[in-house]
Order: structure tokens, then C-alpha cells, then sequence
């Protein structure tokens, strides 16, 4: 969408900060406290990205991400949430999201990117599919709301497809091919 | 971001400023200093101890948040002024009768609730102010006897007696689900949620007394109450639901229960209820507050703030379905052989996930500290399915059963109890949610490939020692008989794995292809493995039928005799295990015939659509941030590490593809073909289904040729198998379907623009094999058909 402008999220920055808390609320589901946002901004403050739109002061969507080590044997890209202000769905702002913050994984030699969906959100499997993500398990009940999730993944390298137990840091060169 | 040079500041304030508070306190103003530094910090600054971990706060609640903050839950007059205490109600116009009878009504409602409808404690059964009360003032003084528990006292024996007891009951009921809990087999939160909000459940009061209580309430109420029925009945339902702990053994140790009567009658109660019910939950009214979200506000809490759950008015009809699936998961208890009771295990919770408590009492009551059942030994049953699969009639089992203790024998049947770990995993993955059921063969699959490869070299070695069978019409080759039983057990759960992303809705439709061929191909291998092993029955007993032609040319003496007492052994013993093992090893051949030949079907209707460029064995997606083979990759990555069968590759599976595709020209006059070699297989797997439905259905005569082993699990193994039967009839019509659709559009052979794909089962068919549906382009249905 034009006009629709994309940045790093500033962790200096006190509005910014609030109105992704503000957009996740209002969008998903499960609760989260304030803890659970300063785990992740303040860890992966490089993994947030912001979309505004020309002449709001405020973002209207935001991706949330973290990487870290999966089971000490692969580095895993995490999207823990993603939400679009309501007037501005349909306009692919959730895939440039999504997009953006996949680039930064690569970047930062994720093996994969792993996030959990409801399994009643046909948009958002719709989404993350057509992204190549596959669903790797079902999980049961697995919100608050009773819902079971579907955990989705894309793989970046050929780590992702070796079974912990067969891998080793030193087996493997990193990032293979992307 | 520790601001720990601050912490530091403040740790070190003295009592320079001290300001008398009134009461002779000593007090130290901060104020100022909190503001400076507050001031100073920069917006991404956390204050915490040091210690403290951010990842341990994604657990916490934020206070004065509203979904997350329970101590702002909103209380109304009624809620506010309940007293528990007070005999609510007009004692003249038998209103107190009503309100009693409407608080016990919703408790056992409310264990529905919680215990089917997957709600939480706190929302059900815990809203209740009796309940809360009760159990209050038992965590406060936790007695080893009801007589010392203070209890209600309004002065109302209804309230005092029938009210308490019977909340006393539900409560103990709580007790013993936390403990089927904790015991395992079933997992918390997403099975079964057991938040007692740190209250008591009785802890210290046994069952018995419990029920003690319950029966005198149930005297009170037929002698001075005649108008109670329906509190009769709750009364007695609990009585007899608080009889299930004899059936958990963790619970009973070796009194637990055999005789289901007690479950039977209460069935009896449960279909009264759902009589005299009619789902009707507002036939009586509460006393106002009684049910409130009250205990989220008072009491210690880890969950955001959530309403209470309102009765739906099937509650009564849940709680059959609940009792029916505890008296058929202890109808284990009738299986007498291992293929029985893996039958049993294994389709008891399969077209419908069973009740939880269903779930986690087969297990406890099936697998028990030491023994199956209280019957056999974890060992004696690893050996027994061994023996009734491909052991009985070897030589290993001859050096086995061996009573004079030799060395061989020693190592051997060391070597083999290794085998019951993976054993009691398998059938402890069985009863789980088909979530956790799929994802537990993911785990097991590594075991059971690694104990193949460690029993082939055992074998291997055990044949040096002159231990072996080898199939003289197959060239020679040894049988391997625990190697064969091990590689069965495993060929079943891979398909088993593969098939369950069907039914819980894992793959897209593109992904279809790929692993219906690989269930083909897996089911070939099985067909391969059983091969071996019916050769080896067949010989085996052919040896046993020429034995006494062999006597017969014996001079009479010793050697004769022995012969003669050895032919006996063989023919009452050995031959008719064999012959029950041969109708077992037909049995998996069915099944094999039915899931290669479904499986196949599914591919040649694939195929027809990638033929017609609708859909294709690979994703559509962009695949900017991966590549086509690590999807697919990833997509087997359960069965990367499988030594045998080799898994095939990304590019042999798509060549695979392309040797069932038709082409142009005259691509749409080779489409009846390709359905009639599709509707051959259909043709196979009926046939197949029909005569396992038939044994099944006629108990399995002596004469049958094939063993289901389902006699205790007939009713689910029929709908099962008929579910199968009705799948092969929806892909034949499926058939002709798709070649109506293609046929439409004559004049292409690219209908990629024309056709979207969808995966939607069947009314009554199998979840593991949904058709392949075609949609117009761009009107595509917004949710997926629910699975059955």
C-alpha cells in the first residue's frame, strides 16, 4: 500500500512502545501483561518492526519477533505477534510485516522461523502458508479460549530438517542456503 | 535492563530524614529520591531484582490491568452479601427444598463442566460460595475427619446436612480427578485443568466416610423430605461416582475393583436424570450470589479474571457419555492375549477421543506398578506379544522357554527386556488426544527404529550360535523373528503417523500426493515383512503335519518315544498358536491391502488434477525464504533418521508423480482409465473391509481366516473398519466427480486458473482419507469442513 511507511522499533521511544501494546490487545486473544511485551522488546528490540501510515503519529501495525537457540542445536526465529489495525487490513501491511522481519532472521542466520496460530484463523494460516510455512503439529486446546493452535514453521536451512537429537553445532555449516 | 546502581541508592538511604508518622513510627520519606531516579530512567529500563528473569514474567499478571487483574473483578449486592450461613429460602413454601435442590443440580453440572466440556475449576464447580466456604475453612483446619470439620450452619439440616454433604462430595470427587492428574497419562491444562486455587481438597478425609455421609443424607431426604426426588438422585449419582477411585489402581493398589457394577448403576441414575432433565438447567432457582466469580477476586490466583461458565443443559447426557467410556476403558480388563489387548488399546480412542477420565484411568488401570492388568509381568507381556506375532515355533523361542538356565538363554531374554520400555510407551501414547497421540509416534519412532537395528545385529549373532529359522521358499533367508515383530510394530506407526496429519488437518491439499504415495509405499514394505513371516507359519506347520510320518519310520524305542512326546507338544501347543498367529499376520495383511489401496486411490486422483495443472506435489507459495526439498524436508523430518525402509527423496517422490500423470493429446479420453485402475483398488479395499466387518461381526467363528482380536472392542473396531468402507465408496464417487468437473472444460487441459483444491471429509467416512474436492477459483469456502 503506498503511503504506508516501515521502520525498526525504537525501544527509546515510550509511543511506540505503548501502541503495540495497544494494537496486540486489542487484536489477539490471549491477554498478555506487560511482561510478556518487555520480553520481547527488550531482548529482540531488532526483531520489531512498525508500519505507519502518512500523517498518523502512531503505528497501525506491528510484528514482534525473538530468535534464540532451539534446543541448543539450531537457531530459531520466533514470531510471537503480529497485528494490523482493523481499517488497514487487506492491504498486504501484514506481509511486508511478516516479510521484513523474516530478512532480519536470515540476516541474523535463523535455521528456521516457528509461530503458533489458531487453528480457526483461516486469514492467518492463509497468510503465513502462502509464505511457505508448513504446520508441523497441532496442538491441543492450546489458548485460553479452549482453541487448539496449529505450530507453523518455515525452514531456512537444512538444520531445520534434521532432528535435534542428529544434530550438532559443529555438523553443520550455518545458514546453508536461503 | 537492571538499574542496579539505583537499587544500590535506595538500599542505602539512612534515616536522616525521619518523619513521625503519628503512631510512633519511624518513617522515611523517599519521595524526592524515588522521583529523581524515576526521572532519570530512560523508557526502556526494567526495574528488577537481578535474579529475575524476564522469561519468568511472561508467566506473572499485571496488576490494575483489567484482563489480567482478578482483584478488579466487579461484585454485585448479592454476590457481596451472601452468607453461607443463612438458610435462604421460605422454609413454608418448600422454596429452601428448591434452592438446595438448584445448588446441588448445577455442582454436578458443573463437574461436567469441567471434566467434558474442558472448562476450568474456578469457573464451574469453584464459583460456587458453598464450595468456596466449605473448603475454606477445611484448608484452614485440615482434619483427618468429617466429624471434626466445621461445616454449614444455618440450623436447616437441608442447608447443614444435605447441602454440606453433598458439597463435601463434589469436593472429594475434585481429590480424586487431581490425583488421576498427578498420577499421569493424561496431560494438565490441555486435558484436564485442576486449579483448586490452592484450597484443600480434603486431604486428610477418606472416601468411604464421604459416602458414609452422602447415604445419611439420602436417609434424611426419603424420610422427611418427600418431595425431593430429583435431590435423591444427585445424591446417589455422587454416591456412586465417588465408587470410581476403586477402579483407579494408583489409588487402590491391589483392592482396585474388577466388578463394573457400580459404574452400571450409575448409568441407571445418569438416564433418569436425562429423563426427568430434559436439559432443562432453569427449573429451579439459586439463591442470589451463590455462583460468583467472587473466589477469582479473594483467593490466590495464576489466571486472568474469566466469567463463569453457565450450564448449557446437556450436562446430564455428557455424564453418560462419560460413564460409558469409563466402563468401556475398563472393559480391558476382559482381554486375555497381547493382540487382544493391543487391539483394544488401540481402537478404543480412535474415531472419537474418549472422555479424559476414560483416557487416564485405561492407563492406570491397564499398565500398572509392576504388571499388565495384575495378569502378566511388563516381561511375560513383551514375550507374549512376541510369541503371538512370530516368535511361537522358532528356535529362539525354544532356547527361551529353556528351563534348564544356559548362558544363551540368559543373554537372550536380557537382550529382550529391553524391548518392554518401548513396549509400555507404545501403549502409553495410545489413549492420549490425537494431538499429543501423533506427536508421541514422533518420539517413539526414534526408539523402535533404534531397537530394530540393535535386535538385527542380536539376531545376527544368535544365528552364529546355531539360533535361527530360515524360509526355505525364499532362497534360504532367516526370519529373524523379533527383528520382523519390531519392524511390523514400526511400519504401523509410520503410517499411522503420516495418516493422523489427515485427521488432525496438518497437510494442505498439494501435500496429499506425497504422503498417500508414501503410506503406499510403507504398506508395501509391511506386505513384504508379513510375507516372510506367512511363509514361515506356512512351513512351520507344514513341518508339524509331516512330523508324524517321520515317527512313523522310527524304530519302536527311546528315540521313538520321544519323537512321539515331542509330536504331541507340537500339535497341541505349537500348531494351534501358529494357526492363530497366521490369522493375525492375514489380519495385518487386510490391512495392509486397504491402506495401500485407499492411499492409492487418493493418488490416482492427485495425479488427474496435477494432470490438468490444478495442483501440484509441491507448494505454491513463494518460496523466497526456503526451497521446494527443505519443505519437504521438513515435512519428513520424523523420518529422517529411519535406517529401513529409506525414505524416499524429494526428486524421487516427484518423479513418482509423474509416472501416474496422463497427458495430451486426447488427455480427457484417459481419464476413464486411470479411474478404473483407481476404482480396481477401490474394488480390493472393499473386499477387504467387508470380510474383516463380517468376522467382526460374526465374533470371530473358528473357521474365520483372518483374527481382529477385537472381541472387547467390537463396537468401535466396526464403526472404525465401516468408516473405512464408507471412504472407499466417497473416493469411487469422487472419481467420477472430478471427471465430470474436468469435463466441463473440454477444450483445456490447463485448469490451474479454473479450479482450487480442498481436503473435506466425509459425513461417516475415515478422517484419514478426505477427498480431494475441487472449488471454482476464488470462491473457495472460508473455513475447512469440520473434521468428523
Amino acid at each position: 500500500m503506498s503511503g504506508v511507511r516501515y521502520t525498526k522499533f525504537n525501544i527509546s521511544n515510550d509511543v511506540e512502545f505503548s501502541t503495540i501494546k495497544k494494537l496486540i490487545d486489542e487484536d489477539l486473544s490471549e491477554p498478555y501483561s506487560i511482561y510478556v511485551y518487555r520480553f520481547f522488546l527488550n531482548q529482540w528490540p531488532d526483531l520489531t518492526y512498525l508500519a505507519w501510515d502518512e500523517g498518523v503519529d502512531k503505528p497501525i501495525g506491528c510484528i514482534v519477533c525473538k530468535s534464540d537457540l532451539h534446543n541448543g542445536v539450531r537457531l530459531r526465529g520466533y514470531i510471537g505477534m503480529l497485528a494490523v489495525e482493523k481499517q488497514y487490513r487487506g492491504q498486504g501491511i501484514a506481509k511486508k510485516l511478516i516479510t521484513l522481519a523474516i530478512d532480519a532472521m536470515v540476516e541474523g542466520k535463523c535455521d528456521e522461523i516457528m509461530l503458533e496460530t489458531e487453528c480457526s484463523n483461516a486469514a492467518a494460516l492463509h497468510l503465513y502458508e502462502n509464505m511457505a510455512f508448513i504446520r508441523m503439529k497441532r496442538l491441543f486446546r492450546y489458548y485460553l479460549n479452549q482453541g487448539d493452535a496449529f505450530k507453523l514453521i518455515l525452514p531456512l536451512t537444512e538444520k531445520s530438517c534434521v532432528r535435534s537429537t542428529f544434530l550438532s553445532m559443529d555438523a553443520f555449516p550455518t545458514n546453508t542456503i536461503v | 535492563m537492571v538499574v542496579e546502581k539505583s537499587i544500590g541508592e535506595l538500599a542505602n538511604l539512612t534515616l536522616d530524614h525521619q518523619v513521625d508518622s503519628g503512631n510512633g513510627e519511624q518513617l522515611v520519606d523517599i519521595t524526592e529520591h524515588l522521583r529523581r531516579l524515576t526521572a532519570a530512567l530512560k523508557p526502556e529500563t526494567v526495574v528488577k531484582e537481578a535474579t529475575f528473569n524476564l522469561f519468568e514474567g511472561t508467566y506473572a499478571l499485571e496488576v490494575c490491568n483489567v484482563k489480567l487483574d482478578t482483584s478488579l473483578i466487579e461484585l454485585n449486592a448479592d454476590e457481596l452479601d451472601f452468607d453461607c450461613n443463612f438458610p435462604y429460602g421460605d422454609p413454608t413454601t418448600g422454596q429452601r427444598l428448591e434452592y438446595v435442590t438448584a445448588v446441588c443440580d448445577r455442582l454436578c453440572r458443573s463437574l461436567m463442566n469441567w471434566l467434558h466440556d474442558y472448562q476450568t475449576l474456578p469457573t464451574t464447580v469453584l464459583s460456587c460460595r458453598y464450595v468456596e466456604y466449605l473448603m475454606e475453612l477445611y484448608t484452614a483446619n485440615p482434619v483427618s475427619s468429617l466429624q471434626l470439620c466445621q461445616g454449614l450452619f444455618t440450623h436447616d439440616p437441608l442447608y447443614d446436612r444435605v447441602l454440606g454433604n453433598f458439597v463435601i462430595g463434589v469436593c472429594s470427587f475434585i481429590k480424586f480427578t487431581s490425583k488421576v492428574l498427578k498420577d499421569g497419562g493424561v496431560y494438565e491444562e490441555e486435558d484436564l485443568n485442576c486449579n483448586v486455587m490452592n484450597l484443600d481438597m480434603l486431604s486428610g478425609v477418606s472416601t468411604e466416610e464421604v459416602i458414609d455421609a452422602l447415604r445419611s443424607s439420602l436417609r434424611l431426604l426419603i424420610e422427611s423430605y418427600p418431595e425431593s426426588q430429583h435431590l435423591q438422585r444427585l445424591t446417589d449419582l455422587l454416591i456412586h461416582m465417588l465408587h470410581l477411585p476403586k477402579y483407579h489402581y494408583p489409588s487402590c493398589q491391589d483392592t482396585v475393583l474388577s466388578d463394573l457394577t457400580p459404574l452400571y448403576e450409575t448409568l441407571d441414575i445418569v438416564e433418569s436424570l436425562v429423563e426427568n432433565g430434559k436439559g432443562n438447567t432453569a427449573q429451579y432457582s439459586y439463591p442470589p450470589g451463590c455462583f460468583s466469580k467472587g473466589i477469582q477476586k479473594r483467593r490466590d490466583n495464576n489466571f486472568p479474571p474469566k466469567d463463569i461458565y453457565e450450564p448449557k443443559g446437556d450436562e446430564y447426557t455428557s455424564l453418560d457419555e462419560f460413564m460409558k467410556d469409563i466402563i468401556a476403558a475398563l472393559s480391558v480388563k476382559e482381554c486375555n492375549t497381547a493382540f487382544e489387548i493391543r487391539q483394544f488399546v488401540w481402537f478404543f480412542n480412535r474415531l472419537r477421543q474418549r472422555t479424559v477420565m476414560a483416557r487416564a484411568l485405561l492407563q492406570s488401570y491397564l499398565i500398572r506398578e509392576d504388571s499388565i492388568l495384575g495378569k502378566f509381568s511388563f516381561d511375560a507381556f513383551k514375550n507374549m506379544h512376541l510369541y503371538e506375532f512370530s516368535l511361537a515355533g522358532t528356535t529362539l523361542y525354544d532356547v527361551i522357554s529353556n528351563k534348564d538356565q544356559t548362558k544363551s538363554h540368559e543373554s537372550i531374554a536380557e537382550a529382550l527386556n529391553e524391548l518392554s520400555y518401548c513396549l509400555l510407551r507404545w501403549y502409553q501414547n495410545m489413549p492420549q488426544n490425537a494431538c499429543r497421540h501423533r506427536q508421541g509416534f514422533n518420539r517413539l519412532l526414534l526408539d523402535w527404529d533404534s531397537v530394530q537395528a540393535q535386535f538385527e545385529q542380536y539376531e545376527s549373532h544368535w544365528q552364529s550360535m546355531g539360533i535361527e529359522d530360515r524360509i526355505t521358499n525364499m532362497g534360504d533367508i532367516p526370519l529373524m523373528p523379533v527383528s520382523t515383530w519390531i519392524y511390523t510394530t514400526k511400519l504401523l506407526m509410520m503410517i499411522e503417523f503420516s495418516l493422523e496429519g489427515f485427521h488432525l488437518e496438518v497437510y494442505k491439499p498439494w501435500e496429499s500426493f506425497t504422503q498417500y504415495w508414501f503410506c503406499y509405499y510403507l504398506s508395501s514394505h509391511l506386505e513384504s515383512n508379513l510375507k516372510r513371516l506367512h511363509e514361515f507359519l506356512m512351513q512351520k506347520m507344514s513341518y508339524i503335519s509331516n512330523y508324524n510320518k517321520k515317527i512313523k519310520k522310527l524304530k519302536a524305542g527311546e528315540k521313538k518315544e520321544k519323537a512321539k512326546s515331542h509330536y504331541k507338544h507340537l500339535t497341541d501347543v505349537v500348531l494351534p498358536q501358529l494357526k492363530i498367529n497366521e490369522k493375525t499376520v492375514n489380519y495385518y495383511f487386510m490391512m495392509c491391502t486397504i491402506v495401500k489401496s485407499l492411499s492409492l486411490a487418493q493418488v490416482f486422483q492427485f495425479a488427474l488434477l496435477k494432470s490438468f495443472n490444478i495442483i501440484d506435489a509441491r507448494t505454491s507459495a513463494s518460496t523466497r525464504f526456503s526451497s521446494d526439498k527443505f519443505i519437504h524436508d521438513l515435512r519428513f523430518k520424523t523420518f529422517s533418521s529411519i535406517g529401513i525402509p529409506e525414505v524416499p527423496t524429494f526428486e524421487q517422490f516427484q518423479k513418482s508423480l509423474k509416472d501416474f500423470l496422463i497427458e495430451s493429446p486426447s488427455i480427457h479420453s484417459k481419464i476413464p482409465k486411470l479411474l478404473s485402475f483407481m476404482n480396481t483398488e477401490l474394488e480390493n479395499a472393499k473386499i477387504a473391509l467387508n470380510s474383516v466387518i463380517k468376522t467382526i461381526e460374526t465374533g470371530e467363528a473358528g473357521d474365520s481366516p483372518v483374527a481382529t482380536g477385537t472381541k472387547h472392542v467390537r463396537e468401535s473396531a466396526l464403526l472404525w473398519f465401516k468408516s473405512m468402507l464408507n471412504s472407499a465408496v466417497a473416493l469411487s464417487v469422487n472419481g467420477s466427480v472430478l471427471k465430470t468437473k474436468l469435463s466441463e472444460n473440454l477444450k483445456l487441459h490447463d485448469l490451474h486458473d479454473v479450479y482450487d483444491v480442498e481436503l473435506k471429509f466425509t459425513p461417516n467416512g475415515s478422517y484419514y482419507f478426505p477427498l480431494l474436492t475441487l472449488l471454482p477459483k476464488h470462491r473457495k469456502s472460508s473455513s475447512q469442513h469440520a473434521p468428523p
